[in-house]
């Protein structure tokens, strides 16, 4: 029982990382970001490569490959989404076209890590001391994984809520008239938002290559998990998507332990059941 | 519901006629390929056949509605493991009916969860559904048959030829007539304005899900006619990402506005990847990638909106109307990457609305 409760919530900490990255892009800009794993995957490989070859430490190499994914993110969308949100006539055309261009995105950073690091799933060991938790064992890297995810989704939330930065990028999300009457700059907005998104996917990459291997197709998965918990918790709500990150962990975690092969299904059950019952979300408005 | 409207007898001239000649020819040719075709260009023509029914089967519902469909693979997988368990039972063509009905009933039960709502539930909906249907049916063989593979039973390679061009050919023809029904029409109502629409009376959530039935069914027949391909199939083989993505790529690449655009954007991928498979498989994927960007980006209406455009200019203008336009294109090229290149949010040349939706 313990160790579900523990397990669940290292690997809820994670979810709700990218959940939440996903969200402040799709929330801010409208742009569906299929690519969102695929950047998980190249933090995943940063970390990878800080420590094999340059011997960083995996928690002090987290800036850097959030800060390098983060320049990524903001050069990406300001030579492709910023042209597809000037360019549709609505916001429904400006879903569909930037669904396809990350589409695009998808192919090219797969195959480029396909090229680069080959297919076979690359990984590194370290502190994998085993903690004892009330009887049960967990790997020092887990915890530490699932701390420093917790830390950051805090360090994120404080930032949106209390700095004039944050306010301006929810004023954004909200009402992007209105923030551009008083005087938001919408198109940094829109870039630092997808900017900070695409970090926050690299740094729970960075965090997930500390216990995984990394390999250039595994962050497909995580997409799709981001998407359902983002459906989940209510497009746009940052609360909704932390504790929808949680949920998703614990039965993700749950299913784990009884039927490896099923976590999938359960995943698309469970997306079934909320689209049946409350389309909008648990958070949503 | 299905009124076809059959032209008028009376009215077929002769320059009517000679417009189906080519396509006879071209049907003609096709049928009687196996007898001079090598094997190489055999396989490769019928992969051609495949993509472009594929791709011809997911813009019958997802090009014309605009509700991406990114889990075309999930069908065809389905209707591969369909071929192996009843192919030694029953005849081939009952097979392939069997799974296209099979492949029908399924995609009613996720329209009917999914097509309901607006927005971004259908995409996402149908983007893990090939791995779901993957790690279900590894999950069945593994736990309860203990299974690894399934056997496809042989068939020559022209007939399996066949069964794709007829497969293929069936799939164009009924698209071609469902275009003119009350379905296609309405499909047609809702990619340009669902809620006039909805509006004028159109049920549209029953519309969006037959629609998207019909075309999952038809990627399932067009899957079935080319099982026989395999000589065996595993989750991994049946549920390969190519046929959830490659098929809406080619359809938006030759343009989603044409008729003909899936099988040009079929026609140029297929090319592209023989051509560029002896370089390196990553190579091409990394160019589809840029292509798409670029397709998003620059070419909204495809090859086929490309083609189209050229033959007005140069039906008004001649060829110098061409020359200026690509002169005009290079300099206004120029001027947006000045333009996007500039990081200080400033924009005075980019067109279009005041502020982003």
């Amino acid at each position: 029982m313990i160790d579900i409760l523990i397990g669940g919530a290292i690997l809820g900490a994670i979810f709700s990382l990218i959940a939440a990255g996903l969200n402040l892009q799709y929330g801010v800009t409208r742009i569906l970001n299929i690519a969102h794993g695929e950047f998980l995957m190249l933090g995943a490989y940063t970390t990878y490569i800080c420590f094999t070859f340059y011997f960083i430490t995996p928690l002090f190499s987290l800036p850097i490959s959030g800060v390098i994914i983060f320049l990524l993110g903001i050069l990406i969308q300001i030579l492709v989404f910023r042209r597809l949100v000037y360019l549709s006539k609505t916001s429904e055309e400006l879903e569909f076209r930037s669904l396809l261009a990350s589409f695009g995105l998808v192919f090219i950073l797969q195959n480029a890590a396909l090229l680069i690091f080959g297919a076979t799933p690359l990984g590194y060991s370290w502190a994998t001391l085993p903690v004892i938790i009330f009887g049960y064992y967990f790997q020092l890297n887990m915890i530490i994984a699932a701390v420093t995810g917790m830390i950051i989704i805090i360090g994120v939330f404080l930032f949106l809520r209390f700095t004039r930065f944050g306010l301006a990028m929810r004023a954004t999300a909200e009402e992007p008239t209105g923030a551009k009457l008083v005087g938001i700059n919408i198109d940094r907005m829109h870039a630092l938002s997808f900017g900070l998104g695409v970090c926050l996917a690299a740094l729970a990459g960075s965090l997930l290559s500390m216990i995984y291997f990394s390999h250039p197709f595994m962050g497909t998965s995580y997409t799709f998990i981001a998407l359902v918990i983002i459906i989940m918790g209510g497009i746009g709500s940052f609360l909704g998507s932390v504790v929808g990150g949680f949920v998703m962990g614990y039965i993700y975690y749950i299913t784990l332990t009884v039927d490896a092969l099923l976590a999938m299904a359960v995943v698309y059950i469970f997306l079934i059941i909320i689209l049946l019952i409350r389309p909008k979300g648990f958070f949503g408005r | 519901m299905v009124q076809i409207k059959l032209p008028d007898l009376q009215k077929i001239t002769t320059t009517d006629i000679l417009k189906i000649v080519p396509f006879v020819i071209i049907i003609v040719i096709l049928l009687i390929a196996p007898l001079f075709l090598g094997l190489y260009h055999l396989s490769m023509l019928r992969r051609l056949l495949l993509f472009s029914a594929l791709a011809m089967s997911w813009w019958f519902f997802s090009g014309v509605t605009r509700y991406v469909s990114l889990g075309s693979a999930a069908f065809f997988g389905i209707s591969l493991y369909i071929v192996a368990i009843f192919g030694d039972i029953l005849p081939f063509p009952v097979v392939i009916l069997l799974a296209g009905l099979f492949c029908f009933v399924i995609a009613l039960g996720i329209g009917l969860v999914t097509l309901r709502l607006k927005g971004i539930y259908f995409a996402v909906f149908t983007f893990g559904l090939a791995e779901l249907f993957h790690n279900l049916v590894q999950w069945y063989e593994i736990t309860i048959t203990r299974t690894r593979f399934r056997f496809i039973f042989y068939l020559p390679a022209q007939y399996i030829y066949w069964s794709v061009l007829i497969g293929a050919l069936a799939i164009f023809g009924l698209i071609l007539l469902l275009r003119r029904t009350k379905l296609g029409l309405a499909l047609r109502l809702i990619g340009e304005n669902e809620e006039a629409a909805a509006h004028m009376g159109v049920n549209v959530s029953l519309y969006k899900t037959l629609g998207f039935a019909i075309s999952s069914m038809f990627m399932g027949l067009i899957a079935a006619c080319y099982a026989p391909r395999f000589p065996f199939i595993d989750p991994a083989i049946a549920f390969s990402a190519e046929y959830s993505l490659q098929p809406a790529i080619m359809a938006m690449l030759g343009g989603v506005a044409f008729l003909h655009g899936p099988i040009l954007g079929a026609v140029t991928v297929i090319l592209l990847n023989e051509y560029l498979r002896t370089i390196a498989t990553e190579i091409f994927m990394i160019l589809l990638g840029i292509i798409v960007i670029f397709i998003v980006l620059f070419m909204p209406d495809g090859i086929a909106g490309i083609i189209e455009k050229t033959r007005i200019i140069i039906k008004k203008e001649g060829m110098a109307g061409i020359i200026e336009r690509i002169k005009d294109g290079i300099t206004g090229f120029i001027e947006r990457m000045k333009n996007i290149l500039r990081l200080d949010g400033k924009k005075e040349q980019i067109k279009g609305p005041e502020t982003p939706p």
